[in-house]
């Protein structure tokens, strides 16, 4: 491992590194780019170089590209990735209310702290980590999304109906095309683009981007207000005592982000929203949580750059991609005839470990290039006037929505889906829960019908959903999360009964 | 009069000229390959290996894009928007481009995305997990004989290569799988490890990456494959069953005959050259060339080949 | 418009009922299997529906309602704004991307515009959408090689 470490702190590697986290977290940061896309675009520069560079320089803009995505989500309400969702349910307010500078640098932090947990994981812990990745079967990851799902409901504490409603709508948009399992064509109109459903990335972006677009215009009143102090600094030294004292949130964050993000394609999404709920759940304060509370976003920063390793280890090790850069990623390790598998890290360690730990040291080039570009991003939202921000913005959303697979038809899903978005957000169906449905329902449906199919020829259904040690529980942790507020009111009665 | 008549006639003859100009000297700009799949997968991986070769022997580059969607039917049905002039082809599959529009309405036919040669095959196999109880194929059969339905085969997608795989099995030994169907190789091959299911229908490409993990039943080729010497084929165990995934290169079905026969003869150059064959070859990929002008028979051979498990396919549904 | 408005819930929950119903009536054309999730969440929407109903008619006597869903809305720019975009996408194939775009960033900016601009700030504008523009297809169509409508 000594030569990797020497390998990956060569002059070209370092500066790959640095070049990606920047470019990663410029892009993330613009509203309507996505960190899918910023590595969809930059995978065929890295065909001429050495594998190990190349994946350092792919794995520094992931990192930097989720990271910036922080940014869209907390000064401009959209997350770029699934996994910045529950940033921007803090992250915003807080921006609102002008603490902007202090979620943008708080995100920083806590996402440094995240990737590096997440990248050491990687380092250390990835054959046996994969292992428990295997034994996620169907039936597993059929009651994680819904475990996923339930989220939806408490994070929409009262308004459940909505939140609901906006789920089923989410479900039922992932049912559209070609069932994998099962062949089914449904809800397509004939048409042959929808055969292959509804595209996460350009619904996403439509969802969130266009709506906040509508409504800058609309609205006469400037999208962020300015304090005068704001422009001062970074208000780190704020930014630290906050992180401090939300050490045990950050750890916990991170380890969640780590260990969800190693699910094969759940990972990501759900990882965050998990860490977000969990510390919504412990905290003192979770009346804050929605309404600017920082350690909502510390937890979810924390875990969304945990995914970033937690998320290389399916994908390097069973060759399933954990995210949807990953996926991306991975057709560019096959492209440099890196095989993946278990024997990765013992054949090919050397590029592995030199890829791994540039992501470490890309890791960490983002306190100061996140800081910096925090800082400007944050300047350039306040200052520009909408008559420019307005059309950046769309720009943006267009070339976000085509990029990731040069189809026009996308940009119009996304329009398309970011118009009615506006109109539903207007009768109070958010965002965030049709997302969530949207990228959630395929892996429960998927999950429901492999097991039952499995369940069926073993004869015994009830036993396959009911009778297995993970899925137990996760049924479990379900349970838990929904009860948790009756419980905490009726503890809270108790007390109350027993102090009177 | 005669003047306009002889303008007109020139105008034809020098447009013409033009486009048998354009297709003479096809390709003159790089060629857009579009993998109606994620990346990695067989598809993708066969693509890059051609890539590397085609500015040899074609003198332009090729860009290689993405179109995944419902097993390949989300481009496949495009292919035909298209402009026909020969420079954005795609990947095209089979049994997949002939099993989906015969169990579904997928927004095309088989004819509309007739390749215009195919380079490959990547044959069926048997896997299962090296600790498995079955040893033989014979012992998969027998338990699935003794317990119908138990068996449970996963594979990549419905109506796709390994589900009809699956159907000719049981069809030929007498037996009744259950076929799980997964996203793709990656994660059947995951449930196959996993322990989820008892055995994957899968290909050689998938048991040469899964390597030590996974041992290998039986394969469907005419011969023992190079990489796998100690792996009987379905012949030699009493299945006369020579199949797998076909894979070819095709073109909007209106571009001129000039343009396809120089695509086809561009992929049999690179077909012929050994060090291709050779790489493909240790992946697990079988070489074929079937150059345009036997595609034709090569699909109603197909056809009359997956005709009885289509049937059984249906009943089923 | 807040949240719980009854104009709104009863927008939503006539959507969800009829979203559901919608959703309801095409399962007939699917295989068993594939019906659970859509019948499922289908149901799931008709039953919050009139959830959402019934708590609207519950609360019939609630105070006076907030904003209206009409109202506060500048319909010009929201109709010019709206058809932009969609126009946006409908042209990128025909038309391509630079003039597309251009046009597109026009009609954007003067949706937005409110406040009298200076002539310098209206040239600063035409500058930074003309750096814009000429950056991402450099990039994209020149540097990535991902071709551009």
């Amino acid at each position: 491992m000594l030569e990797s470490l020497v390998a990956a702190l060569s002059p070209l590697n370092l500066a790959l590194a640095l070049c990606g986290v920047l470019a990663g977290t410029v892009i993330g940061a613009l509203p309507g780019l996505s960190a899918t896309m910023a590595v969809a675009v930059l995978v065929p520069f890295t065909f001429t170089m050495d594998p190990a560079s190349g994946l350092i320089a792919l794995g520094a803009v992931y990192t930097g590209a989720i990271y910036g995505g922080a940014y869209a989500a907390i000064l401009v309400n959209t997350p770029g990735t699934p996994a910045a969702i529950a940033t921007a349910m803090d992250g915003f307010p807080m921006a609102k209310r002008g603490d902007g500078d202090l979620a943008v640098t708080l995100s920083c932090l806590a996402s440094v702290v995240g990737g590096l947990v997440g990248a050491l994981a990687l380092l250390f812990l990835a054959p046996p980590l994969s292992q428990i990745a295997l034994a996620f079967g169907p039936v597993e990851y059929f009651w994680l999304a819904i475990f996923g799902l339930s989220l939806i409901a408490t994070l929409s504490a009262g308004h459940t109906l909505m939140g609901i409603i906006g789920g089923c709508i989410g479900l039922l948009l992932s049912t559209v095309g070609s069932a994998v399992v099962g062949g089914d064509v449904r809800y397509t109109f004939g048409q042959t683009q929808l055969l292959g459903g509804i595209p996460i990335i350009p619904a996403m972006i439509g969802l969130y981007c266009i709506p906040v677009l509508i409504d800058l215009v609309i609205r006469p009143e400037a999208h962020l207000e300015r304090r005068s102090e704001q422009m001062a600094g970074f208000r780190l030294i704020e930014a630290l005592g906050k992180v401090w004292c939300a050490k045990f949130n950050l750890v916990r964050s991170a380890v969640i982000g780590t260990a969800v993000g190693i699910l094969p394609a759940a990972g990501g999404s759900v990882a965050g929203l998990v860490a977000y709920t969990e510390a919504k759940r412990t905290s003192k304060e979770s009346d804050n949580f929605g309404k600017g509370a920082t350690d909502g976003v510390i937890a979810s920063e924390a875990a969304n750059s945990a995914t970033v390793g937690g998320g290389f280890i399916p994908t390097l090790v069973l060759g399933i991609p954990g995210t949807p850069p990953d996926a991306i990623i991975l057709g560019a390790l096959l492209v440099q005839g890196i095989r993946t598998g278990p024997q990765l890290f013992t054949q090919q360690g050397d590029i592995v470990y030199t890829f791994v730990i540039g992501l470490i040291i890309a890791t960490m080039l983002m306190l100061p290039t996140g800081l910096v570009v925090g800082r400007y991003a944050f300047r350039l939202i306040i200052s520009v006037p909408k008559t420019a921000l307005a059309p950046g913005i769309a720009l943006l959303t267009v070339i976000g929505s085509y990029a990731i697979e040069v189809n026009t038809v996308h940009v119009l899903m996304m329009v398309g889906l970011g118009l009615v978005g506006w109109v539903l957000a207007r009768i109070g169906l958010q965002a965030s829960p049709i997302v969530l449905g949207l990228i959630l329902g395929p892996i429960a449906e998927a999950g429901f019908v492999q097991a039952w199919l499995i369940g069926g020829a073993q004869g015994n259904i009830p036993a396959m959903f009911f009778g297995r040690p993970i899925s137990l529980a996760i049924i479990a942790l379900t349970l838990l999360t929904l009860g948790w507020p009756f419980i905490a009111a009726w503890r809270a009665k108790r007390k109350a009964a027993g102090a009177a | 009069m005669k003047r306009l008549v002889t303008l007109a006639a020139s105008a034809a003859v020098i447009l013409g000229a033009a486009q048998i100009s354009q297709a003479a000297d096809y390709p003159t700009k790089a060629i857009t390959y579009i993998v109606p799949y994620n990346p990695g997968g067989e598809s993708d991986v066969t693509a890059r290996f051609q890539e590397s070769y085609f500015k040899d022997v074609a003198g332009q580059d090729v860009v290689i894009q993405y179109k995944p969607g419902a097993g390949g039917a989300t481009a496949w049905a495009q292919l035909n928007g298209f402009e026909p002039d020969g420079y954005t082809v795609m990947n095209v599959n089979f049994p997949h481009a002939i099993l989906q529009p015969s169990m579904k309405d997928v927004g095309y036919q088989t004819e509309d995305v007739k390749p215009a040669f195919v380079f490959h095959y990547t044959p069926d196999a048997i896997l299962v997990r090296a600790d498995s109880p079955y040893q033989t194929l014979q012992d998969l059969i027998d338990d699935a004989k003794a317990n119908p339905g138990a068996t449970t085969f996963s594979g990549s997608g419905t109506n796709s290569a390994n589900h009809l795989a699956t159907v000719r099995f049981d069809q030929m030994a007498g037996t009744k799988s259950t076929y799980i169907p997964f996203k793709g190789s990656a994660p059947s091959m995951a449930a196959l490890l996993g322990g989820q299911v008892k055995a994957a229908m899968s290909y050689t490409t998938q048991g040469i990456k899964a390597g030590d993990q996974v041992r290998v039943l039986a394969i469907a080729t005419e011969e023992r494959v190079a990489a796998y010497p100690d792996v009987p084929t379905f012949k030699e165990l009493g299945f006369d069953y020579v199949a797998g995934a076909y894979r070819g290169v095709t073109l909007p079905k209106d571009a001129p005959a000039e343009v396809r026969q120089k695509l086809s003869d561009i992929i049999g150059a690179i077909n012929a050259k050994p060090e291709f064959r050779q790489k493909m070859e240790e992946n697990g990929y079988v070489v074929t060339d079937i150059p345009h002008d036997k595609v034709d028979q090569f699909i109603a051979d197909r056809r009359a080949e997956y005709a009885s498990a289509i049937e059984a396919l249906k009943a089923a549904n | 418009m807040e949240l719980g408005s009854r104009t709104g819930d009863l927008i939503a929950a006539a959507l969800a009922l009829a979203l559901g119903g919608y959703a309801l009536s095409q399962t007939g054309e699917m295989s068993e299997l594939g019906a659970v999730f859509p019948t499922t969440a289908a149901i799931v929407l008709i039953l919050a529906a009139l959830g959402l109903a019934l708590r609207v008619v519950l609360r019939r006597g609630d105070g006076a309602e907030q904003q209206s869903f009409w109202s506060g809305l500048e319909w010009p720019r929201l109709i010019g704004l709206s058809i932009t975009l969609l126009a946006w996408a409908l042209l990128l194939k025909p038309i391509g991307f630079l003039p597309v775009a251009a046009l597109g960033l026009l009609a954007v900016g003067i949706t937005a515009y409110r406040e009298r601009m200076s002539l310098k700030a209206f040239a600063l504008h035409l500058l930074a959408a003309t750096a814009l523009l000429a950056g991402f297809y450099g990039l994209f169509a020149l540097v990535l090689r991902v071709p551009l409508p």
